[in-house]
């Protein structure tokens, strides 16, 4: 494996905290020294509570030549013991990006409702499905085609572009390879 | 591994007869390869859907889209470079001669529910709604190469009512 690999995991992430148009997951590489590449992206309904939910519109979006302000970071978990820290990227949620306007490259709908009923069949449920969501995934299957690339000064994030209710989950797969 | 980007198509009105995305290239000697298209239901607005017949069809000849609204790609890689002579846009009079289908599916056009489970909601997960992936774990099996003047559209035959929204992820080499 010639990169470093890392799983960022964003838990219970509030879409009320996050706030309209507020990112629920993101990647910022505020380093020189590093690229970052992005396998794979996914989420996951895991409200036990009781939740009034709404339809909401996720977007991922790549932001160049952007930074983030206030926002909470979260410790993205590395592949392998012997895998040194992250230099300056930051893995976060919440906060305001300053800079270019993005380029996105899914749009995804989902139900924040909870998924409490075993016998339930419905959207909600199938929300707990790894497989069924994950929303980015660099082709496996063809070997020629690149991943998205983290410069340094550029951001990826999973956009909450609709509404506000219930917590969501995500997670961000990706390498580190220094410059 | 080739320059690789997402062209994506937002909230196109469905339309009888209407190119809901489309790739041209028109360069002599660059190649634009087709790796994968998926389709996604991301409505939030109430909406009386029917059932969609869209189909993805590959033109040669004199292709050009007439009147269409073009959207930018993005870049997998900001080091990466446009193609020199591809073009990207949904609407507009499809022209050029049909040369094939490559596949041909329903689509309910009718907005997801938050807590229902049919064919709308399904329309929702990413990788069950890859219309076209190239390879599928086999390198063998070329993608839809775009040589010049040919030209990939997700044309919806019949149905007008509601929003869809499409990606195509495609190679410049």
């Amino acid at each position: 494996m010639a990169e470093d690999a890392f799983t960022a995991y964003y838990v219970n992430v509030s879409f009320l905290n996050a706030g309209l148009s507020g990112p629920m997951a993101g990647i910022y590489n505020a380093s020189p020294n590093e690229i970052i590449r992005i396998y794979r992206v996914g989420i996951s309904n895991i409200t036990v509570l009781a939740a009034v939910g709404n339809l909401v519109r996720l977007d991922l979006n790549v932001y160049r030549n952007s930074s983030i302000g206030d926002s909470t970071h979260i410790t993205p978990v590395k592949h392998g013991k012997n895998v040194p820290d992250l230099e300056a990227v930051e893995c976060f949620w919440g906060g305001v990006i300053v800079g270019n306007s993005p380029n996105t490259i899914r749009r995804v709908a989902w139900s924040c409702e909870e998924a409490i009923r075993m016998e339930a069949g419905n959207i909600n449920s199938l929300g707990c499905l790894v497989e069924a969501n994950i929303i980015f995934e660099v082709n496996s299957n063809d070997n020629n085609e690149q991943p998205i690339v983290l410069r340094p000064g550029e951001i990826f994030t999973i956009l909450n572009s609709t509404s506000a209710a219930s917590y969501l989950n995500s997670f961000i797969e990706f390498t580190r390879e220094f410059i | 591994m080739a320059q690789t980007f997402t062209a994506y198509y937002p909230s196109v009105a469905f339309a009888a007869g209407k190119n809901m995305a489309a790739i041209i290239n028109q360069h002599p000697t660059e190649l634009i390869k087709i790796r994968r298209i998926g389709l996604l239901n991301t409505q939030t607005a109430a909406v009386t859907g029917v059932i969609c017949q869209l189909d993805v069809r590959l033109y040669t000849g004199s292709v050009f889209l007439n009147g269409s609204t073009a959207v930018v790609p993005t870049m997998h890689d900001s080091t990466n470079t446009m193609p020199l002579s591809g073009a990207y846009s949904h609407a507009g009079a499809v022209s050029g001669t049909l040369a094939g289908t490559f596949r041909r599916v329903f689509w309910s056009s009718d907005e997801p529910g938050i807590s229902a489970a049919t064919n709308d909601e399904m329309e929702c997960f990413v990788p069950w709604n890859i219309i076209f992936d190239a390879g599928y774990a086999d390198s063998n099996v070329q993608p839809l190469v775009l040589r010049q003047d040919q030209m990939v559209v997700v044309f919806n035959t019949v149905g007008a009512a509601g929003l869809l929204d499409t990606w195509i992820e495609f190679t410049k080499e």
